[in-house]
């Protein structure tokens, strides 16, 4: 086990993916991998036939979302980055807004310090 | 989740004869108002008809799942509907439906539960053997006791 973390964040407000870099960069975090998804309730409401009469009950208007991963050096550094992100990106405790949480991380390779 | 709690052996219609979709739901939406008087008929047929254009609720295999939150629907419940006669309902497959099960449900932020029900009814439905069961009982009773004991 190593002290390094896996932030992960999903933001469902996608024009404001820059702001959240921004802010990791600002902490020194300069590694992170963006990747495009699309909440559960979306997927269905799209995808399965049966959920379709649910679209127009999904708020907001963004069909995708962006999950940002990123592995931070230890938890000081952790506490700072999330801090940071939710100073510019908003209480993700709000609805439509996204989940940010970190993960223990046991062995890695690759990891560039 | 059971659905025993969403489906009564009084809201099992065997035998149900209809000449076409459209049909179907003129009838259903009289049955289940009178079931429910204070429902008002052309609202519901109004909200079902909505959902239709959306997308069919025929899900495959001689099954359609027609659902709707009602404002004045308390809680959940479900209507099953054993056609004499299967109809062409626009289904996925494009094969006649012979077996409807009409949900309506209590609007909420969430829809959880309704969620919950037309989940387990979907995945209940993709069982060819459950599914069988339920085609080839005999009465009412024997529907009811198949329907509400599926593990």
């Amino acid at each position: 086990m190593t002290d390094a973390k896996l932030l992960v964040c999903i933001i469902e407000k996608e024009e404001r993916l820059e702001d959240v870099l921004e802010a990791l960069l600002e902490e020194g975090i300069t590694g992170a991998s963006i990747l495009d998804a699309r909440g559960m309730f979306e997927y269905m409401a799209d995808e399965i036939p049966l959920f379709a009469g649910f679209r127009g009950l999904i708020q907001g208007n963004n069909p995708t979302n962006k999950v940002i991963l990123s592995i931070v050096p230890d938890s000081v550094t952790l506490h700072h980055a999330m801090d940071t992100i939710q100073s510019v990106y908003g209480d993700f405790s709000l609805p439509n807004t996204g989940i940010m949480f970190s993960l223990d991380i046991g062995d890695t390779r690759g990891l560039k310090t | 989740m059971k659905l025993d709690k969403f489906v009564r052996k009084t809201h099992i219609r065997f035998q149900f004869d209809t000449a076409d979709k459209t049909d179907f739901f003129k009838k259903m939406v009289k049955d289940i108002t009178k079931v429910h008087p204070d429902f008002e008929e052309e609202r519901l047929l109004e909200l079902f008809y909505l959902r239709e254009e959306t997308m069919s609720t025929g899900i495959g295999n001689g099954i359609a799942i027609p659902h709707v939150m009602y404002e004045k629907c308390e809680n959940q419940e479900i209507f099953v509907y054993r056609l004499t006669k299967p109809i062409d309902f626009a289904a996925l497959d494009k094969k006649p439906v012979e077996l409807i099960f009409a949900m309506i449900g209590a609007p909420s932020p969430s829809n959880i539960i309704n969620l919950q029900i037309l989940a387990k009814l979907a995945l209940m439905m993709k069982h060819p053997e459950f599914l069988e069961k339920l085609l080839s009982a005999e009465n009412a009773d024997a529907f009811f006791e198949a329907l509400i004991h599926y593990d």
